[in-house]
């Protein structure tokens, strides 16, 4: 009896209508507790996981922006003024924003190009698994290696007494008019590290295999079979790479640029190192202003700062608008 | 007539052989399937048809022009993967146009092939959507058209049906064939599924191991497996050890019982077994035919069928019988006769 009456009693609580008869002999013993376990399904235990993440960006972004947009309006002795934004007025602050334009560009262009087609050779190439390997732990280490080591590195091999350099003086090359130059010394022919070139091609470093990084992902993502049904299709290796391959990268391959741009737009400590501030850059000047130089303005600082914040966003609302039509093919 | 010939086809990555010696003649508007498991070599044999792997040795010729060496976009070969492969950032309508936008066909002509072809697959009303608001099943079709569309000397399917679930792949299954008939097309489809196979297709070509076991219609192929692989490969079957008394008549004993074989090759000494299917036997005896006895194992339901398995001989065997209603099924441990006829069982050699 005892059994069956068990068996009847987890039968109520698995089919219901079985509860039919059941419930007098139920309703004499005490009803199960359970425990409260409601408030897990409240939809904040959801973000718990990322308290320490916006704590973070609270302290290190949100209020070092509001000091920075507030000091751009306030005069040395706390008071609002409009007068700091004069500074955009200056010749030199606004030629040192388009230099920094035009370097963060030109090395976001040469370097994503660079990068693109070292992450296609390592996955559609299919080179050894270990040089594929070396590749990104190349990357992943050359992408984080900017700043002062950086520019020592190239003033010791590129700089005028630089070892490439060196070697360069022993070795000819053949002129424009055919006669042999020798010695190569680069710098008797244009070349200088301490240049805007040179400051593109230390830039270059950092700003390639940042690419190979953020590319690779989305080009291992690009299906074998798409391109062996374009083959199929009649279509050629460029057409393939023109309507399909392209278009469906055209979103990772903006992000990925706009990575570049406004991580060689904020670079500064490269730059300073390598040219001693001799190349105006916006980084430069904010740094020279708030570093407290006799001529020094911290106000002035943090408006160009903000300039810089107002160019990043711009770039990134363009990058938005470019990736929604890049990328309206997506699911969502 | 011969439309598609692959003669003597080698296909070997390093010092691994994946086809061996492959030949097969296909008739114009035909539908071949490649059967067989995992790594025999069908989907290697597809590719080398298509164009995206190159044969070790052997031709392949398509109304007699060789083209071993021609390259995939110079085929006019259309195929189908088991992963749909649409381009994502086309619409359904672009993708199926797209092989007659590279031939350069004009706006009007590439507007009305691909309506034709929505027609075809039913779905003219998706024109417009992206591949991710397609089902699976959708998808499929899709490129299926987008195959058709360029109007290929040759469709090939690989495992179009495989990433689908059931009830699908079976309306799909009957889609596939409708279209190929309407249209005529030579077909080659590659499939580890049987039923699919034997449902589908004018001849199927059995593969085990990068070679041909068998090449025939479905109904040789279940009714007539050439070696063991096939019979096992290729529906259920019982295969009993037998020892041959009188190789003229067939005559042929198991353990201490007495049958006769209905259909047997030329019996030149090696083992062989005794093949019968299932379906074929029955509970009880019955005269003229083969009549065994052994106790009830096993009596399993499958739905329509209940499948009983005996030990005769120490040796394990089954028999499918209807679920009627009326059915008196036996108890496990009892010892029951059963009976098959002569006609409905042969001999297979052993394989090593």
């Amino acid at each position: 009896m005892g059994r069956f009456s068990s068996i009847r009693v987890l039968l109520c609580f698995a089919v219901p209508p079985r509860c039919k008869g059941t419930v007098v002999a139920m309703s004499t013993s005490p009803p199960p507790r359970y425990r409260n376990n409601a408030w897990r399904e409240h939809p904040l235990w959801n973000w718990v996981g990322l308290v320490p993440f916006f704590l973070f960006i609270f302290l290190f972004l949100i209020i070092p922006s509001l000091n920075l947009f507030t000091g751009a309006f306030v005069t040395n002795k706390g008071f609002f003024t409009l007068e700091n934004l004069s500074v955009f007025r200056n010749p030199l602050v606004l030629k040192a924003y388009m230099t920094s334009l035009q370097v963060s560009l030109l090395t976001a262009v040469i370097g994503g190009l660079f990068g693109f087609f070292v992450a296609a050779a390592i996955t559609l190439g299919h080179p050894p698994r270990w040089m594929r390997s070396l590749i990104m732990t190349f990357s992943g280490l050359a992408a984080n290696f900017g700043g002062v080591p950086l520019a020592f590195a190239f003033i010791a091999t590129l700089g005028r007494t630089g070892f490439v350099t060196a070697l360069l003086k022993e070795v000819c090359f053949p002129g424009p008019d055919g006669t042999q130059i020798c010695p190569f010394n680069p710098y008797d022919h244009g070349f200088s590290l301490y240049s805007l070139t040179g400051l593109v091609l230390a830039y270059t470093y950092f700003q390639f295999p940042l690419m190979v990084l953020t590319i690779t992902p989305a080009l291992e993502g690009m299906r074998k079979e798409w391109r062996e049904a374009a083959a199929n299709l009649g279509a050629s290796t460029w057409q393939y790479w023109r309507d399909i391959a392209l278009p469906v990268l055209t979103p990772s391959i903006l992000g990925a640029s706009i990575l570049l741009f406004g991580n060689a737009f904020g670079a500064y400590a490269t730059a300073q190192a390598l040219t001693g501030g001799s190349i105006p850059l916006v980084t430069i000047f904010v740094g020279q202003q708030i570093r407290g130089d006799v001529l020094g303005n911290p106000h002035e600082g943090y408006a160009m700062a903000m300039g810089m914040v107002v160019v990043m966003a711009i770039t990134i609302v363009a990058y938005s608008m470019l990736q929604r039509q890049a990328s309206r093919w997506m699911k969502v | 007539m011969t439309h598609l010939e692959l003669s003597h086809i080698r296909k070997a990555f390093g010092a691994a052989v994946v086809v061996e010696d492959f030949n097969l003649a296909v008739n114009q508007g035909e539908f071949i399937s490649f059967l067989g498991p995992s790594g025999c070599g069908k989907t290697t044999t597809l590719r080398m048809i298509a164009g995206f792997e190159l044969p070790t040795a052997g031709t392949i010729t398509i109304d007699g022009n060789d083209l071993t060496n021609t390259p995939p976009n110079k085929r006019n070969v259309g195929m189908v993967f088991q992963s749909y492969a649409l381009f994502p950032n086309m619409t359904v309508a672009h993708n199926v146009g797209y092989g007659l936008k590279i031939t350069s066909k004009s706006k009007a002509e590439i507007m009305q092939r691909v309506h034709e072809m929505l027609a075809l697959i039913q779905m003219e009303e998706f024109a417009q959507r992206y591949p991710f608001q397609l089902s699976g099943g959708q998808q499929q079709r899709v490129a299926l058209a987008r195959a058709l569309a360029i109007r290929p000397q040759l469709l090939l399917l690989d495992e179009p049906l495989s990433a689908l679930d059931a009830k699908i792949r079976l309306e799909l299954r009957h889609e596939i064939r409708r279209i190929q008939r309407q249209l005529g097309i030579t077909t080659i489809y590659v499939t580890h599924d049987q039923e699919e196979a034997l449902s589908l297709s004018d001849r199927i070509v059995v593969m085990s191991k990068g070679k041909i076991e068998q090449v025939g219609t479905p109904t040789e192929i279940y009714n007539a497996p050439a070696t063991e692989f096939v019979a096992r490969f290729v529906g259920h079957i019982n295969l009993l050890p037998v020892t041959v008394l009188n190789p003229t008549d067939g005559v042929i004993s198991l353990g201490r019982q007495t049958l006769r074989a209905g259909r047997f090759g030329k019996l030149n000494g090696r083992p062989v077994q005794l093949a019968v299917r299932p379906e074929e036997i029955n509970l009880g005896a019955k005269p003229d035919t083969n009549t065994l006895s052994g106790e009830v194992e096993s009596v399993t339901y499958l739905g329509s069928i209940v499948r009983i398995g005996l030990r005769i001989e120490h040796h394990p065997l089954s028999l499918d019988v209807f679920n009627e209603h009326t059915l008196k099924l036996p108890r496990i441990g009892e010892t029951h006769t059963i009976h098959f006829p002569v006609n409905a069982c042969w001999l297979i050699e052993k394989s090593d």
